[in-house]
């Protein structure tokens, strides 16, 4: 951190760009949002269906050593309510017994949705590469395995504190991608794969080593349970990384008086005194739900063999994470990555969930001519790969002189239909044209299906444009980076759903922090701008329209003048 | 009258909750929209907001510090609202990071660049972005805080006494606030 202090608005200031602050975002929203009556209706039909919890008063039973397996097994709050409240029915969730031998729960869900029990998908460099440069989505905050080299020896960077760290750079990669870890993170030579977090084009996040149980990366609960006990075998270590299969199961509201932030943060209740933190979440083998409620008691049991992990697990990577109408989290079952923090497994930190991921094909295949615009030979996008590769600048190249250039040969463009629903078309687009002036230059996509042209804009003023292939990595399937390639999918998204004026050029704007409401989420913000009149002319030209695209469901999310 | 709504609504009384909720229900969204800066997602926080504090008002002992209490469930909700979505992400493509000497150079300048003689964004505006994009670097408690004392007012006794922490404890932590907003403002202004 600098030594220097940063510059402070005045109280002033600061009050003004509040304010600012709120009054853009109400501006923003439509005229029904604004009436807050229609607001206090929602809440009203909410609390309809809702009904009131007991009036608790905490009593903790600590549970004493009762044997080296109900030990572990057990830790139960009993919250007893302070007064009999007859008429109020048992508060939803599952009537349950506390169980310490903690076996299924009624209740709870018993399907095992989504994952894939064979092998654990593990990236080699390459693998990583593709997905990095072209994956479209970016899947930006995903946690993958790979088996990948760090070359801490290439960067010599100072590192702030509090802030992910640069530590080196992958090896057995084509392109340049930086590695950054936690402050506190010890990037060890590893043997094995390593957990990733995929930050952005050029970057990942180091999470640590992944080890294996008996060969086998992901843990078998006995073994995973025995370890953690301290039994057979070489603990996992702090910072080593786990794979395991199982049930993600909060506690949902039935905390009181737990606070979500640190413990010397006030406590959530005023009328508590004291922060009475019930555990939890835990990863569990079975779809146990730890909480039982009953008109006068609240009880949360420690699941067996559960793996207590941070606060806020369950709500960041627990699939579908949702709540029932007694405000319990419903049990999520995925395969997720796990970090030691303490010694022999007694606490662990999630790092997220281990999705299947979609990696990029390897070869691309040759590819239909630039300059052949027939539309036959465009087939439908459905029967065809995502193939490309790249090709001397098609038509009416009028690069600068001594510049080369390889422009994509083809790419897709998915397309919203409002009339539709959601139903997404995709297009195949040729480049057509390639046109420069000055250090600008912009690019005419032809889509063949509807015969219309999207214009992007391209910076030619440094190696690092996307349609100069020889310093800057280029998509397989697009030949355009990935971000670029979500550039033309912003542009694409944004063409079909803003009424476009023919001539109008789409530029895209600064990326940051703009709003995607899916998670792993991807936006992109763009810039429709017409042309300035042909032939000078006082006449004034549209103002331009920003858009704001998100590109995982390929929706306009915002759209302004 | 809001004592008597308020011990009617610990009892179970949903229409008197409801009248408190249309007392309250401005103030609050207008806290969340502050804090969350989105209003699809302030509504949302303030639903949640009530609808928990429904659930648990039998819980609530002293009805005078029903808008504390309250005030403390919606920061949390806005929490929770947060980490559920995660969806605010700084993305800066490798493009606009170096230029061609390997300089580094601001994303600004890079996308004015971008604009082919498009005048750059008005100041106010570019302004008003730098100070949401810096705003929501911090914390949810960090910005609670700014909103509490500098757009509602708040004394840093109030706040306390929301809080139920110390007066002092509060005059730190809102210096810390605003030391780290400080410090997002200028890594904005880069």
């Amino acid at each position: 951190m600098s030594d220097r202090a940063p510059v402070r608005p005045s109280d002033e200031e600061l009050r003004a760009s509040l304010a600012h602050r709120v009054d853009r975002a109400m501006r923003g929203a439509d005229a029904p949002s604004r009436d807050r009556s229609l607001l206090a209706d929602s809440i009203r039909q909410r609390v309809t269906r809702t009904p009131q919890s007991p009036a608790w008063r905490l009593r903790w039973e600590r549970p004493g050593r009762l044997g080296a397996a109900a030990a572990v097994a057990l830790s139960v709050i009993v919250i007893a309510a302070a007064a009999a409240l007859p008429h109020l029915a048992p508060v939803g969730g599952p009537r349950v017994v506390p169980s310490f031998a903690g076996g299924t729960t009624r209740g709870a869900p018993e399907t095992r949705p989504g994952v894939d029990p064979g092998d654990v998908q593990v990236l080699t460099g390459g693998d990583l590469e593709r997905l990095l440069y072209t994956g479209d989505p970016f899947p930006v905050g995903r946690v993958v395995v790979a088996a990948v080299g760090i070359d801490s020896a290439a960067v010599d960077l100072p590192c702030r504190p509090a802030e992910p760290c640069p530590v080196g750079v992958l090896t057995g990669t084509s392109r340049v991608i930086d590695v950054v870890a936690q402050p506190d993170a010890r990037v060890a030579p590893a043997d094995g794969p390593v957990a990733l977090s995929l930050v952005d084009p050029t970057t990942v996040e180091y999470l640590g080593p992944v080890v294996a149980s008996d060969g086998d990366l992901v843990w078998d609960w006995d073994r995973l349970r025995g370890r953690t006990r301290g039994g057979t075998g070489d603990p996992p270590l702090p910072g080593n990384v786990v794979i395991a299969d199982g049930w993600l199961v909060g506690v949902g509201d039935a905390n009181p008086g737990c606070p979500a932030s640190p413990p010397d943060e006030p406590t959530m209740r005023p009328d508590l005194p004291f922060h009475a933190c019930p555990p939890g979440p835990w990863l569990t083998e079975m779809p146990e739900q730890p909480v039982s409620m009953t008109p006068d008691t609240v009880t949360i049991t420690h699941p067996t063999g559960g793996l207590q992990v941070q606060r806020d697990a369950y709500a960041r990577f627990a699939p579908g994470a949702s709540r029932d109408e007694a405000g319990l989290d419903v049990p999520r079952y995925g395969r997720y990555l796990l970090r030691v923090v303490a010694g022999s497994g007694r606490g662990w930190q999630m790092l997220g969930r281990l999705d299947p991921i979609v990696v990029p094909p390897d070869a691309p295949t040759p590819m239909t001519p630039a300059g052949s615009l027939e539309p036959s030979l465009a087939p439908a996008a459905a029967d065809r790969p995502l193939t490309g590769t790249t090709l001397p600048v098609p038509l009416d190249s009028d690069l600068p002189p001594g510049r080369t250039a390889q422009v994509v040969s083809n790419a897709y463009r998915h397309l919203v239909l409002s009339d539709l629903g959601r139903q997404v078309e995709q297009h195949l687009l040729v480049p057509a044209r390639l046109s420069a002036e000055g250090e600008t230059g912009t690019l005419w996509w032809h889509d063949y299906t509807t015969g219309e042209q999207i214009l992007v804009t391209l910076d030619l003023s440094r190696p690092a444009t996307p349609i100069v292939a020889t310093e800057y990595p280029t998509s397989n399937t697009t030949g355009l980076s990935a971000w670029e390639t979500q550039r033309v999918h912003a542009a694409a998204v944004a063409d079909a759903r803003v009424t476009r004026v023919l001539g109008s050029e789409i530029a895209v704007a600064d990326a940051t922090v703009v709003r995607c409401p899916v998670d792993p989420g991807f936006c992109a913000s763009a810039v429709i701008r017409p042309r300035p009149p042909a032939g000078g002319g006082h006449a004034s030209a549209p103002p331009p329209r920003v858009v704001v695209v998100d590109l995982a469901s390929l929706q306009v999310v915002e759209s302004q003048e | 009258m809001e004592r008597s709504l308020i011990e009617r609504s610990r009892r179970g009384d949903r229409d008197a909750f409801d009248l408190l909720v249309r007392r309250k229900v401005d103030a609050v969204y207008r806290t969340a929209v502050s804090i969350l800066g989105h209003d699809a997602d302030a509504q949302d926080a303030t639903q949640e907001a009530f609808v928990a504090a429904w659930r648990r008002l039998p819980a609530l002992r002293d009805p005078d510090r029903f808008d504390a209490w309250l005030g403390r469930i919606l920061v949390n909700e806005c929490r929770m609202m947060l980490r559920r979505r995660r969806r605010v992400r700084e993305i800066r493509p490798a493009f606009l990071r170096a230029g061609a000497d390997g300089s580094e150079a601001t994303d600004e300048a890079r996308v004015d660049e971008r604009r082919d003689g498009a005048p750059p964004l008005a100041d106010a505006q570019a302004d008003a972005d730098a100070f949401a994009r810096a705003f929501e670097r911090l914390t949810i408690d960090q910005r609670a805080l700014l909103v509490s004392h500098y757009l509602e007012d708040r004394s840093l006794a109030e706040i306390a006494e929301r809080l139920g922490i110390p007066t002092g404890t509060v005059k730190s932590r809102l210096h810390a606030a605003r030391r780290a907003l400080a410090i997002a403002l200028e890594r904005e202004a880069r």
